[in-house]
């Protein structure tokens, strides 16, 4: 037993367990069953979601338009930290617009966006917004701080630049973008279904949010927001763990 | 060609890195520079490989390709010996030649295993190896066989003086029996 709690997953579910129970506690206390519905009425509204076609078409509209946000911006953003760092002209062209999208409110974004993007567009737009400066100020620090002595060997030894990005400060950056992603990736999820909201982009998850506020069907709102809770740590998962692949692969040779 | 070091010197700040130092190295000839730690001979290397700016004098005649052996491995720890070996050298040495050396300094155990894993005189000879492949006029070298055992070392030693031959080499050391064995002319800084 004392093994088994050792476990990190294992405690990871035990604690899961107890807020579950401690919302079920609080829902019995309050019996406001409009404010807060017990845990396992939402969990009997979610299995009866996920069996409607519309619940897949829904969550895939989302994640498809989400991830596709994340996704550009990892890659820009992956890209423009490494150009910055190599000529800091570029790092300080794009100072006023990284610390615009790092200061500047979500919601002014979204509305500032929904007059030119169409609410269908805009989960993608605002989730690429938040991601790029959090993955590009990563990649910038990273590049920064690769060793000296090793760039310095790479100067002696004439390494062209392209083998030193590959072997030098990949090697190096690859905290960097783990500590970026796990940090990025649920970001991309709150921003982008709170662009959804915002927005109502029909057949999105953000629109079932904004239906269940309207209507007041809290059971439908909490069983959205687990979907929304799984889904993104499922793709975090996913996502680290396939970065963590290809790293391990490069590093093997 | 000759190259000449004339007056050379280093301070960072108000700190004298470098006393104002002067020589002559021959086409061919090996040089041990000798002495004490603090002297300013790792500053010296620096500068001659262009990783910093002499505060004054001047150095004529430095030959284009310069290899080096660190005062550190400066090894890329998540790679493998042979990877870091040919990162440096691109593809002017065949991956056979890379692996011979490897295997000749001891290492053809550890030729895949990513150099973190391996000990601190194997990564010392890897460092080694990676200059020695080099094809280059000067070779310089920072106390290259620090940390590594006696039988070790002279294996190292000789394997550096067979591949070196005919070559501008500078090894600096404190070692003045290291010096005496890799022959050459001393010089006492």
């Amino acid at each position: 037993m004392k093994e088994l709690l050792q476990k990190n997953s294992i405690r990871k579910l035990l604690s899961v367990a107890l807020a579950l129970l401690l919302w079920q506690a609080g829902a019995v206390l309050l019996d406001l069953p409009l404010l807060l519905v017990p845990p396992l009425e939402v969990l009997k509204r979610l299995l009866t979601l996920v069996q409607e076609a519309d619940f897949w078409r829904t969550l895939l509209f989302s994640f498809s338009r989400i991830v596709l946000g994340f996704a550009i911006a990892f890659a820009l953003g992956c890209l423009l930290g490494v150009l910055s760092g190599k000529w800091p002209l570029l790092e300080t062209l794009l100072w006023p617009y990284v610390i615009t999208i790092k200061t500047v409110p979500v919601a002014s974004f979204i509305i500032l966006s929904l007059f030119f993007l169409s609410a269908r567009r805009l989960s993608t737009f605002i989730s690429f917004l938040m991601v790029f400066p959090v993955i590009y100020s990563n990649v910038l620090e990273g590049i920064r701080s690769t060793d000296r002595e090793l760039l310095e060997m790479g100067q002696v030894f004439r390494i062209p630049w392209g083998r030193r990005l590959g072997y030098i400060y990949l090697p190096h950056l690859k905290p960097f973008l783990f500590s970026a992603c796990s940090v990025a990736l649920g970001m991309s999820w709150k921003s982008g279904v709170a662009a959804e909201v915002i927005g109502v982009a029909s057949g999105s998850i953000g629109e079932k949010l904004y239906e269940s506020k309207i209507y007041f069907m809290t059971e439908d709102l909490l069983a959205w927001t687990v979907v929304i809770v799984l889904i993104s740590v499922l793709f975090e998962k996913l996502f680290l763990r396939l970065m963590k692949a290809a790293f391990d692969r490069w590093e093997g040779r | 060609m000759a190259i000449v070091i004339h007056n050379l010197t280093k301070s960072y700040g108000d700190k004298l890195a470098l006393p104002p130092f002067s020589c002559t190295l021959e086409a061919g000839e090996r040089v041990c520079l000798l002495g004490q730690s603090g002297c300013g001979k790792t500053t010296l290397l620096r500068l001659l490989l262009g990783l910093d700016t002499p505060t004054g004098g001047r150095v004529t005649g430095l030959p284009d390709r310069i290899s080096a052996v660190f005062q550190e491995d400066r090894l890329c720890p998540s790679f493998s010996a042979v990877t870091n070996v040919s990162l440096a050298l691109g593809r002017q040495v065949p991956k056979g030649e890379i692996v011979a050396l490897l295997t000749d300094l001891g290492l053809g155990d550890a030729l895949t295993k990513p150099v973190r894993a391996l000990s601190g005189g194997m990564q010392r000879r890897v460092a080694i190896a990676r200059s020695l492949l080099m094809s280059a006029d000067l070779y310089l070298m920072d106390e290259p066989f620090k940390g590594l055992d006696e039988d070790t070392r002279r294996i190292v030693m000789d394997l550096v003086l067979a591949r070196t031959e005919g070559k501008t080499v500078l090894v600096i050391t404190h070692d003045p029996e290291e010096a005496a064995y890799l022959g050459g002319r001393v010089i006492r800084m």
